[in-house]
């Protein structure tokens, strides 16, 4: 398991009973390297968040783990007891969540909120939680730390909130930061405010980031190596560089070419439903991987990811010939 | 919350008479300064100051100010003043203890797996819970009877029906309001940061229901006072009751009073002479009547002040 902090193999989550099953996430691989960005992305619906809750075993209660390991430091986590858990929620990986201001009980000074992760962890004495609490303020960017410790989260804009739930993922000082959408709830002048906070801890504190997003500017910006989900499954992964370059997928297209480009000037901007084929025989699955088969009738026949150059790979149906488009 | 409650007229106005109302009821031999053994003892007969019966009991408010006497001959404004520290006390007792016992239940077990706890729950609304309570008091004072037990034990006895009759519903309602609340987001992310369940409901779930929880307890101790008027109705009286043999000798009729001073008990034992003695039965309800509005003013005033808040 070489320098992977983390490691997840064949994950299938699903949920519901035995009778009505649904399948979220079916044979989902990653791995997350020392002082890696990952980008896992996707549209809405696709798999990326269940994925990433359920390294915290935090999947919702009609949803299981069905099959597949999850390695954090070579160590599998899926068989971890609850309390065993505890110890490595916040304390070795922390998550930030997309809606921060969800994320922050309304009730609660945002000072205490911060220093909830070194309580249940014991990581210091109760009587130096102020003063770590205040620090955490000052490295998140707070210039008036002390004031914004005594403020309770209605009294705070939706990028401090935001600000302040990284202080809150961070102050344990985790070895791996899940963050869900980090910047979905913020407008462009504070996307990148946070987006620094998070890769500069990144840095100094030699962690990973399993960076969960829809947007491919904030992937072509901070992330090393790209994970494109789509119907809960991997469609392409590869380095960033490859994954602009030369996106084999469909899906990995559509999305790249949904960025608005300033010099096309007029035109219309495209969506991912341009690049949809318009065939029956997909029964509304357009980006599936049988648009790589060459029998159509194949619906539901196995795939796999396949390495169409080193280190690039691609799902397609192992059972019939890979088709290299573009 | 509380502090902002005491902002509010309402509330200050029904807290300040239930407390007054009990420390009336503690204080007012002192107060009044009168002897509580000879203001509550029978009165079989009236004489005047020669020593000739001018009249048996029931007597009207008008001829022993300010309410009048029971059947018994009993001072009706002094029994109810004394019985209201029992009443109030009892209602309160049962309300805590409802609301804590299902609070502790919903707690332990938020998402229960029992999935037609629901559907029991619902079907067991409409037994009207004095019925069930008359059942149940019924066959433990039956048991009294035969094996008598001290009146602290009849009355801690009647106290726990009394309590676990109400509690199945506010374990309902307290399961889905915290099941909701541990859906909350912040209590996910407290969660991913490693938080133990202890703190999660120390910190986030129970002051979040603070508001709700002092609601219920005021609505629990209306139901409380209803479910002893209606008790009393039916001759169940907490604390027991002892049969005299009153009327003519030849042919005696059995009158049940009740032997702690409770409203309830005031009225159940005139219950059936409402008609001839309207009063005994008025007065107390009178005063269960103000009793509740003075927590309802309580509930609005709590209300208000949570209002506020969100606005």
């Amino acid at each position: 398991m070489d320098d992977n902090v983390l490691k997840i193999k064949n994950l299938k989550i699903s949920f519901g009973d035995k009778k009505n099953k649904f399948t979220a996430v079916s044979d989902v691989s990653l791995d997350v390297k020392k002082n890696q960005t990952v980008a896992l992305i996707g549209e809405s619906g696709s798999g990326k968040s269940i994925s990433s809750l359920s390294v915290l075993q935090l999947l919702p209660s009609n949803g299981r783990i069905e099959n597949g390991e999850i390695y954090f430091k070579n160590q599998d986590i899926v068989k971890l007891t609850e309390k065993e858990m505890k110890k490595l929620r916040g304390n070795e990986v922390s998550m930030i969540f997309q809606d921060a201001i969800a994320l922050l009980n309304p009730g609660m000074k945002v000072g205490v909120q911060i220093t909830e992760g070194l309580k249940y962890h014991k990581l210091m004495p109760k009587s130096d939680l102020k003063s770590e609490a205040l620090n955490l303020l000052k490295n998140v960017g707070f210039n008036n730390p002390a004031f914004v410790y005594n403020q309770y989260p209605d009294q705070l804009s939706g990028g401090m909130k935001q600000r302040i739930q990284i202080a809150m993922a961070i102050s344990c000082k985790p070895q791996l930061i899940i963050a869900d959408e980090p910047t979905t709830s913020l407008d462009v002048t504070i996307q990148r405010q946070v987006l620094d906070l998070i890769n500069s801890y990144k840095d100094n504190h030699d962690a990973s980031v399993l960076m969960i997003t829809h947007d491919f500017g904030v992937v072509a910006e901070y992330a090393d190596w790209v994970y494109v989900m789509f119907g809960g499954h991997i469609v392409e992964s590869a380095d960033v560089f490859t994954i602009f370059k030369n996106p084999v997928h469909p899906y990995t297209k559509a999305l790249i070419g949904s960025i608005p480009n300033p010099e096309e000037g007029d035109k219309r901007l495209k969506t991912i439903q341009d690049y949809a084929f318009d065939n029956a025989g997909f029964e509304g699955r357009p980006f599936a991987p049988e648009m790589f088969s060459s029998e159509s009738k194949v619906f539901h026949a196995p795939s796999a990811l396949v390495e169409v150059e080193p280190d690039h790979y691609v799902r397609v149906f192992t059972e019939s010939e890979v088709v290299a488009i573009g | 919350m509380i502090l902002k409650a005491f902002k509010q007229p309402q509330f200050l106005i029904g807290l300040l008479f239930i407390t007054g109302l009990l420390f009336f009821s503690y204080n007012w031999p002192a107060l009044l300064d009168v002897n509580k053994e000879k203001s509550l003892e029978l009165m079989p007969y009236k004489y005047n100051d020669k020593g000739i019966m001018i009249g048996v009991p029931p007597f009207k408010p008008s001829d022993e100010p300010p309410f009048g006497t029971d059947s018994t001959g009993k001072n009706l404004f002094y029994q109810i003043i004394d019985g209201a520290k029992y009443t109030i006390l009892i209602a309160l007792g049962i309300a805590f203890f409802r609301v804590l016992l299902s609070v502790i239940i919903a707690l332990l077990n938020p998402k229960p797996k029992f999935t037609y706890l629901d559907d029991l729950v619902q079907a067991t609304l409409y037994i009207p819970g004095t019925i069930l309570a008359y059942m149940l008091m019924t066959s433990l004072i039956a048991r009294q009877s035969i094996q008598p037990m001290s009146s602290i034990k009849l009355i801690i006895l009647q106290c726990l029906i009394l309590i676990l009759i109400g509690v199945l519903p506010l374990i309902s309602t307290f399961s889905k309001e915290i099941s909701t609340l541990l859906k909350k987001d912040y209590i996910v992310s407290t969660i991913a940061l490693g938080s133990k369940k202890t703190y999660v409901y120390y910190k986030h779930v129970l002051p979040e229901l603070t508001t709700r929880l002092v609601l219920v307890f005021a609505q629990q101790m209306i139901q409380s006072l209803i479910l002893l008027a209606h008790l009393g109705v039916l001759a169940i009286f907490i604390g027991g009751s002892m049969t005299l043999m009153v009327g003519d000798p030849l042919s005696p009729t059995p009158f049940t009073i009740p032997l702690e001073g409770e409203w309830a008990g005031i009225i159940g034992m005139s219950y059936s002479k409402m008609r001839l003695t309207p009063w005994v039965i008025l007065y107390p309800l009178a005063f269960f009547a103000v009793t509740i509005f003075a927590i309802n003013l309580m509930i609005r005033g709590i209300q208000n002040s949570v209002d506020i808040k969100k606005l």
